[in-house]
């Protein structure tokens, strides 16, 4: 069965170490048969198991350059992390030429979709009277984080699409207008990240797809690279602004907002816990926005990139500091936000629930709290789970076995070690008696 | 599945106990975030877990700024959780004053910290399906607050 997500095992690499185990914000992770397995319903493609495994076993899911070919018009959809790859002697026109030389129809930034959505929430907090702070859709490991592990904060999340796939939307509305068949027309991002990669392939809030597939960024470079590098004149002029690219890197979503408005912005799922905690309990009063992205630095952060992400967040900082603006035509400024409001509420993943009975995972829970009581409480992971409270729930779940603690099991052995030695001096009474000395 | 086991009835067994020290800002919000993964993992709605989030949170932080130091007691049924705040001292000198919006004896070391804004013993109040406040000045107060899943 083809798995939904975008993170795979490279298994000759995996050596069933503890380490992904352990920073896995939702707990996904298990070490099985020496090597690592993850929980389909509980993982959030956040990528940060790729970016840890000291080993490079863990892997992106993504599609080959070549699988463009499928398509006798296949479209280019950029993420702006792409310019803080390259050098800022090349400059944005000249990347985004350097596609069409690979084989893309057309090329499309995702930066003007960033533009669309700064308007968009500008217009949302202004109109729609909803719970504050309104926490930003345009990552998907973040929303999933939410649906997973604060459903109590699902109504705070903005219910519009991502930048990706408004663009994703508004190129196949043009393309379809402009007379293209539909079924020629492919449409593929080019990623940072993994969360992207398959939120592309399951958008949420939407049934259909509009994005064919995604290409990392790792895996274009190179070849885009050796393009670009001799590319004379660009064929394709940048239509996104100063502010669409600056949503790279962290802080860009914020400067897009009015000044009126108070915002956070929080780059990495560690620290995005603690603020979501402290906001489910009523804290962060008076905050209008919330920038939350998975990976630190934002986008230019994500696993899929080549350039480390401060490098890359600076270039981006350099490309933008001209503050070109591009305003919206015509014809954009007829979009509402309204056209790309969700169709489906965010609602909650329910993976992490003991059982969906409330009065037998009540049962359940009590019984992990006894057997939490017999387990040391290490949290070493050598049982193949990220903690010991986890290994009981999955005891109770069926999923793994007491003597899977290998204290628990030495414990044993040292009890059955014990009865062996008692039981071999013991001879039964019948039988002549040894000396003790012997 | 170990063997099943009859769930006591009309009695609630804490199943959460946590301390809570003085003027202890790091760690409030502890005991909340204790009792809110519970509620998560037996299937309570997101709303119920926002009401015992705030409910518990603001008296975690009522025991850190105001008192001696005390705990919270949670005990958690399938569709009712009961969580006691309990503190040694100094205990409240009106309660119904204490219970007005906006009203607070916060010293202004704290309320400078962006605390004691007088809301907390309301915001309670309002999330509870039950709530109870006993008080003697010179011993502690004990606030007892029960929220049901509402079915």
């Amino acid at each position: 069965m083809e798995s939904s997500h975008s993170v795979g095992l490279d298994r000759d690499r995996c050596v069933g170490c503890t380490t992904c185990i352990k920073t896995c914000p939702t707990q996904a992770i298990r070490v099985k048969k020496g090597k690592a397995r993850i929980m389909e319903d509980r993982c959030i493609d956040c990528g940060e198991c790729i970016r840890v495994c000291p080993k490079y076993a863990k892997i992106a899911i993504t599609q080959p350059l070549e699988v463009i070919r499928k398509f006798r018009y296949p479209v280019a959809l950029v993420s702006p992390s792409l310019y803080g790859q390259f050098p800022l002697s090349i400059d944005i026109d000249t990347i985004l030429s350097g596609f069409l030389e690979l084989g893309f129809k057309r090329v499309i930034e995702v930066a003007r979709g960033a533009e669309y959505m700064g308007h968009f929430i500008n217009e949302y907090l202004k109109n729609v009277p909803s719970p504050r702070p309104v926490i930003s859709s345009v990552c998907p490991a973040v929303t999933r984080l939410i649906r997973v592990r604060f459903p109590e904060l699902a109504e705070h999340v903005l219910p519009i699409a991502q930048p990706m796939e408004i663009m994703g939307k508004l190129v196949r509305d043009r393309m379809n207008r402009e007379g293209y068949p539909p079924g020629e027309v492919g449409i593929f991002y080019i990623s940072p990240c993994t969360a992207n990669v398959t939120a592309s392939r399951n958008p949420i809030g939407f049934d259909t797809r509009v994005i064919d597939g995604a290409i990392a960024i790792s895996e274009i470079f190179w070849p885009l690279y050796n393009i670009v590098k001799g590319l004379k004149e660009s064929d394709v002029i940048t239509r996104a602004g100063s502010k669409g690219i600056r949503w790279a890197a962290i802080g860009g979503q914020a400067k897009s907002l009015e000044d009126r408005y108070q915002s956070l912005a929080i780059d990495g799922l560690d620290h995005l816990v603690e603020v979501l905690e402290s906001l489910s309990m009523g804290r962060l009063q008076g905050v209008d926005f919330i920038e939350a992205m998975a990976c630190t630095g934002g986008c230019v952060g994500g696993p899929l990139n080549i350039e480390n992400p401060y490098v890359a967040k600076e270039i981006i900082r350099q490309r933008c500091k001209a503050k070109i603006e591009k305003p919206f035509d015509e014809l954009e400024d007829t979009y509402t936000w309204q056209d790309f409001q969700w169709k489906a509420p965010l609602g909650r993943q329910e993976s992490l629930l003991l059982d969906s009975k409330p009065e037998v995972a009540m049962l359940k829970m009590e019984a992990v709290d006894d057997i939490l009581k017999k387990l040391p409480g290490m949290d070493c992971g050598a049982c193949g789970a990220p903690n010991c409270r986890t290994l009981a729930e999955d005891i109770v779940q069926d999923q793994a076995d007491q003597m899977d603690c290998i204290f628990v099991f030495r414990e044993r052995v040292a009890s059955l070690a014990e009865d062996m030695i008692r039981i071999s001096r013991k001879l039964p009474t019948a039988l002549p008696q040894k000396d003790e000395d012997e | 599945m170990p063997p099943k086991k009859e769930l006591p009835k009309e009695t609630f067994t804490p199943i959460i106990n946590v301390t809570i020290d003085k003027e202890d800002f790091t760690h409030a919000g502890e005991a909340s975030s204790q009792i809110k993964e519970r509620l998560l993992k037996l299937g309570y709605s997101p709303q119920a877990i926002r009401r015992v989030a705030i409910a518990s949170f603001e008296a975690e932080l009522n025991i850190v700024i105001h008192s001696l130091g005390g705990e919270i007691e949670a005990a958690i049924r399938p569709q009712t959780v009961r969580i006691i705040a309990r503190d040694r001292g100094p205990g409240i000198e009106d309660i119904s004053k204490a219970m007005q919006k906006g009203f607070s004896t916060a010293p202004p070391h704290i309320q400078q910290m962006g605390f004691g804004a007088g809301m907390g013993l309301p915001n309670i109040e309002h999330c509870c399906d039950e709530f109870q406040i006993q008080s003697k000045p010179g011993e502690g107060t004990t606030v007892t607050m029960v929220i049901r899943e509402a079915r």
